[in-house]
């Protein structure tokens, strides 16, 4: 009986066979690659929006403050958007009549909102609280980028969860660090002031005595360590726990 | 490990007979039961399906636009809840709730701490009104018959009603209103009195006579020795949560006499099982000073300090019985207190006087404002054939109805939290009503109705405040912001002993009436969550039964599920049998509210309708009825035995001094910041299913419906564990609520595959439904069975939840997912961002998980383990306390605190 294939489908077969796996690993890589981009998160990406705000002229120019426009940005979950009576607080007389604006008027007359494009809009399952970012630190570029510059807003970072995960990462570790050495070294941090205390907040006596006694709970009598530094740093990564942002 | 547990608890009788491996096999996998069998190739069928489709779940893009708002009111903010004081109507008196409205919709209910029946808790109903707002059954429009009409349609015909009663002053016109304690509703009623003189009100309630005049406030604080002749003070009512709380905190003696098992003896420290006519007897030998010397002596032992409750369903006789032995106990100023009546009662009619009326033919027009005759009134007054015959009739109700089709003209009514208006609490204290939304449907108040009627302009705010114009501006807005109005407690006037009526005609077998501890009267009917809310003592759900004591069962050789006849003057109604533990022999009993024609989608002709047995002279017992059974079996769905845990201790009891808790040997979790835990008191616990309903609003958890009950699938992340202890004929009941337990060494959290369920620093066992896969191991490693996993899409298919109801903080679940208590993370995270942005540290008042907010009776304490002076940690070191398995060593950051024994 005749062969079915001949040698030189034999070996062309076999080659592809061996293909097979290395494009697969390849592609895999390629969609890797791509997934860590910059580019897949749409950073430097713009929107088109009912009015060409400027936040160069806004912030550079005139100095308003972020705070200002955006008046959860400090103390509310979401930093939220300016209502139309704000933007004309100033433009119902400057630029009155110009077709650029005429959505604000539009807004008020039929008591609609208006409807901007988000840049930073986090995935459903992510809960940010941006009061809480603002408290802890975090100037507004760490995110938003160099805002006061920007012709067109465009997105400064990827926001994914890699992204956020990076920063939670260090500052935990951070605080984690500086409270291992405030913990061990309470009698020499409490004379010399308030220096290593942990940041969150120096001032109120009773915030010093319920975290001494918690603490006390991983000292021994005699002030040595009841548990290893390791085990301490092991139970509190609070900032990297699932339920920190996902719930 | 504190108290221990003598004797043997049991859940469903079936495991005190012979087939008790049948019935534990049953119990753990319910669907092996009734699984089909599935064909190999549809197998490989639907397998193919599920895998080409698995990928499409992330091809959705949605990104909702950022929004300007055309102006931003001071105060508010994206994102940020308002919170509403208003009043919530029951039996018509007032509870007050604080309404928590997220972008306008309201999502959640918590009780007023300002308001006297709230005290800062709720009951089931208040949670619940969550969901009726946004019933999609609703109606929507006016209907002439059943035929839908315009707005102005309507207006017309009111505006030709109103001209003809200038003319004949209101002759032959009734106005037929729910019981109501509303001010407002008073002063419009007067006002329409001056117009049309000719005009008659009635008031109707299917659970009490609105007209009773004095009313009794108790004061369980001021007594030590409380006898209850078949009053359910702790269960059901406008009173629960006040008395409850009352109740936990001066724990009086309390002694039961009833036909039917309540909440009340559940906790009570006697508990006398006797049929109506026994109730009778033992009431008129107490009052001639005779009687169970236990019960004399425990009356006579607290002088000044014993009162004597008779229940609603009990006789005028037993009341006047009742007050006979207060009088002599000395309880009236003490733990009884007797106040004008609250309700509006003044010139008003009972429903009989309307039913005359109706059948002598003289009636021209009737409005039937916010009330349901013609399902829940006696059936012998046949209101809905009677009701017909009235040329002009007009329904005012928040569905399309019964009453509403045997009206010709039917109005929307509109929602409470969307209504202007006042109510008064069981005590006479007013809390205003405020909208917490815009309408979400067109739609008239009744006292906008009513305002039409008088020629006055159907705006609820402005006759609110016409009515409460004695106020100040200043005081109003304090009004509104707190939700009561001070200083209006009803006044104490003197107590009247009731006239005993003509002597009642007892037989063998006694059918007695219960309002539903869901389902109240049937107003509930409709709602999903309150339908799919165990009841508390059968954990029955999605429907009633008719409860019988096993020695009458025996003779009547029925069992539970058989069918039964129940026969009465001529009716004659088929119900299930429910074979009840610690239920008087020869006594049936049924719930009120089952079995409604036309309640809408989700709660028509579920159950047995009781109210077609009920006769307007005796409305709470049925003397001398027939019961025989039929062929055939009911379907009775009851949780009483899903999720059994393994624990022949699970309920321990401890004499009432317990010793210190030992130290533990185990090594600590480490933890160093917060280190969250509960501690659930079992013996403060009335098993009223308020943190089941609570949970389930909070956390956008799925109505199933029946079929999937039956299979085991209930979502509630914490459930109400029912024990019984001891015969049974009158057994011990004891109430137990499993939440998670947040195991510090979770068995749920090693088997997971894909690290879908992880602990957290904070000691929370964290849930990630991005990760689930759902493979379920977590759920079969779980040794108190409190993982709830979504076998289907429970969030879109009906009875789903709709949509806006859902809180936006929390994830709503989708088909493959486990899920389970989360010790109400997203409360701690929300306390936590706000006490960053204050700068300081979270106080134990920040947090409070919905279970902990709403329980009556402060059962559930909920804070940081790492505080030693937090109520959780101080209860944690009580002698009373336990872990549920702790011989697992799971260390459960969810403990109990073991019940104090009865006093005998």
């Amino acid at each position: 009986m005749a062969q079915i294939f001949s040698a030189r489908t034999d070996r062309r077969l076999r080659r592809l066979l061996l293909a097979l796996p290395v494009l697969f690993i390849v592609l895999l890589a390629l969609g890797f690659y791509q997934f860590r981009s910059s580019a897949h998160w749409g950073v430097g990406g713009t929107a088109d929006q009912p009015i060409g705000f400027r936040h160069d002229i806004h912030v550079s120019e005139l100095g308003l403050d972020c705070g200002f426009c955006h008046t959860g940005a400090e103390h509310e979950a979401a930093a939220g958007m300016p209502s139309a009576s704000t933007c004309l607080v100033c433009h119902s007389q400057v630029w009155r009549g110009v077709e650029a604006l005429r959505p604000l008027f539009t807004s008020i007359e039929l008591d609609q909102p208006i409807e901007w494009k988000s840049l930073y809009r986090l995935p459903g399952h992510t809960r940010f609280h941006h009061g809480a970012h603002a408290a802890s630190g975090v100037a507004c570029a760490a995110c938003h980028g160099d805002v006061a510059t920007m012709v067109k807003t465009e997105k400064a970072e990827p926001m994914s969860m890699a992204w956020c995960l990076d920063c939670h990462r260090q500052v935990g570790e951070r605080r984690q660090r500086k409270r291992i050495e405030a913990l061990f070294s309470l009698g020499h941090t409490r004379e010399s002031g308030s220096r290593r205390r942990p940041q969150v907040n120096p001032a109120s006596p009773l915030f010093e005595a319920r975290q001494e006694q918690r603490d006390s709970r991983f000292r021994g009598s005699d002030g040595s360590k009841a548990l290893a530094a390791e085990d301490i740093a092991f139970a509190s990564p609070r900032l990297t726990d699932c339920s920190t942002c996902h719930y | 490990m504190g108290g221990d547990t003598p004797g043997t608890l049991w859940r469903g009788i079936e495991e005190l007979t012979a087939d008790r491996i049948e019935a534990l096999l049953e119990a753990e996998f319910p669907v092996l039961h009734q699984m089909g069998t599935m064909d190999r190739r549809d197998l490989i069928r639907l397998m193919g399906a599920s895998l080409a489709l698995a990928g499409l779940t992330a091809c959705e893009q949605r990104k909702p636009p950022l929004l300007s708002q055309p102006s931003s009111p001071e105060g508010q903010a994206a994102d940020k809840p308002l919170y509403f004081a208003t009043s919530l109507g029951l039996d018509g008196y007032g509870r007050g709730v604080l309404v928590k409205s997220h972008d306008g919709r309201p999502i959640k209910v918590e009780g007023n701490p300002l308001h006297p029946a709230s005290l800062g808790a709720t009951d089931v109903f208040m949670q619940a009104e969550i969901l009726s707002i946004y019933d999609p059954d609703r109606s929507r429009t006016p209907r002439l018959g059943s035929e839908p009409r315009p707005w102005s349609a309507l207006r017309r015909f009111l505006a030709a009603q109103r001209m003809e009663m200038t003319a004949d002053g209101g002759e032959g016109t009734h106005i037929l209103i729910g019981a109501t304690s509303s001010p407002t509703v008073a002063g419009l009623i007067e006002r329409l009195r001056a117009r049309y003189p000719a005009m008659r009100f009635h008031s109707y309630s299917p659970i009490s006579d609105p007209l009773a005049s004095p009313e009794l406030i108790y004061r369980f604080d001021h007594v030590d020795t409380v006898l209850s002749l078949g009053a359910d003070f702790l269960g059901a009512g406008p009173a629960q949560v006040r008395y409850a709380r009352d109740w936990k905190a001066a724990r009086p003696r309390l002694i039961v006499v009833e036909s039917s098992p309540t909440l009340t003896s559940a906790r009570a420290d006697e508990r006398l099982p006797l049929a109506p006519h026994e109730i009778e007897m033992l009431a008129a030998e107490l009052a001639a000073g005779q009687g169970p010397p236990s019960i004399v002596q425990a009356l006579a032992g607290t002088p000044g300090r014993a009162m004597v409750i008779a229940g609603r369903d009990q006789p005028p006789a037993v009341h006047a019985l009742a007050y006979r032995i207060n009088e002599r106990l000395g309880a009236f100023g003490n733990g009884i207190v007797a106040v004008a009546p609250v309700r509006i009662a003044e010139g008003i009619e009972p429903l009989d006087a309307l039913v005359a009326a109706m059948a002598a033919g003289r009636m021209r027009r009737l409005a039937i404002l916010d009330c349901n005759p013609a399902y829940d009134a006696p059936a012998d007054l046949a209101f809905d054939t009677l009701a017909a015959r009235v040329p002009a009739t007009l329904h005012l109700g928040i569905s399309h109805d019964e009453t509403a089709r045997v009206c010709r003209w039917h109005a929307p009514q509109r929602h409470v939290l969307e209504s202007w208006g006042d109510l008064r609490a069981y005590d006479g204290t007013v809390g205003l009503q405020q909208p917490a939304t815009v309408p979400l449907v067109p739609g008239l108040s009744t006292i906008e109705l009513l305002a039409f009627f008088a020629g006055e302009r159907p705006d609820g705010r402005a006759l609110v405040r016409r009515q409460w114009n004695g106020l100040s501006e200043a005081d109003w807005m304090r009004a509104l912001e707190a939700g009561v109005v001070s200083g209006t407690e009803a006044e104490a006037i003197d107590p009247v002993s009731p006239s005993p009526t003509r002597p009642i005609q007892y037989g063998a077998m006694t059918l007695t009436f219960q309002p539903d501890a869901r389902l109240w009267d049937g107003r509930f009917a409709n709602n999903a969550w309150l339908q799919e809310l165990p009841s508390p003592l059968t954990k029955l759900v999605w429907g009633n039964a008719a409860l019988i004591a096993p020695a009458t069962a025996a003779s009547l050789e029925v069992e539970t599920g058989d069918i039964v006849e129940i026969a009465h003057r001529g009716a004659t109604v088929k119900a299930p049998v429910w074979v009840m533990p610690g239920q008087a022999p020869g006594v049936v009993t049924l719930s009120l509210g089952y079995g409604r024609p036309s309640a809408g989608r989700v709660g028509s002709e579920i159950g047995t309708n009781a109210f077609r047995l009920r006769a307007a002279d005796t409305p709470w017992a049925a003397h001398d009825v027939q019961v025989r059974k039929v062929p055939g079996n009911g379907r009775l769905i009851s949780t009483q035995r899903h999720q059994p845990i393994a624990d022949s201790g699970a309920i321990r009891t401890v004499e009432a001094d317990a010793p210190e808790e030992q130290p533990s040997l185990y090594p600590e979790f480490p933890s160093l910041g917060h280190a969250w835990g509960m501690v659930i008191d079992l013996d403060a616990c009335i098993g009223c299913g308020a943190c089941t309903i609570a949970c389930q609003a909070e956390n956008n958890i799925p109505v199933v419906g029946p079929d999937e009950v039956e299979r085991g699938r209930e979502m509630h992340w914490i459930r109400v564990d029912r024990y019984h202890q001891g015969p049974a004929e009158a057994p011990e009941t004891h109430f137990q609520p499993v939440p998670c337990m947040h195991c510090e060494k979770a068995p749920c959290e090693v088997v997971c595959p894909v690290g879908a369920t992880v602990h957290s620093a904070e000691g929370l066992n964290q849930m990630v439904y991005n990760r689930c896969i759902g493979t379920r191991t977590c759920s079969n490693n779980c040794p108190y069975k409190v993982r709830r996993f979504n076998w289907f899409d429970y969030q879109s298919k009906a009875p789903a939840t709709p949509a806006p109801a859902n809180n936006p903080r929390v994830t709503v679940r989708d088909r493959g997912v486990m899920e389970k208590c989360t010790y109400c993370v997203q409360r701690i995270n929300a306390a936590r961002a706000d006490a960053a942005v204050e700068g300081r540290d979270i106080r134990e008042s920040d947090v409070h998980t919905a279970c902990q907010q709403v329980c009556p009776t402060d059962a559930i304490a909920f804070g940081d383990l790492n505080d030693p002076n937090s109520k959780v940690s101080r209860l944690r070191r009580s002698g009373r306390n336990y872990a549920l398995l702790g011989n697992l060593n799971t260390r459960p950051r969810t403990t109990y605190l073991a019940r104090r024994r009865r006093r005998t």
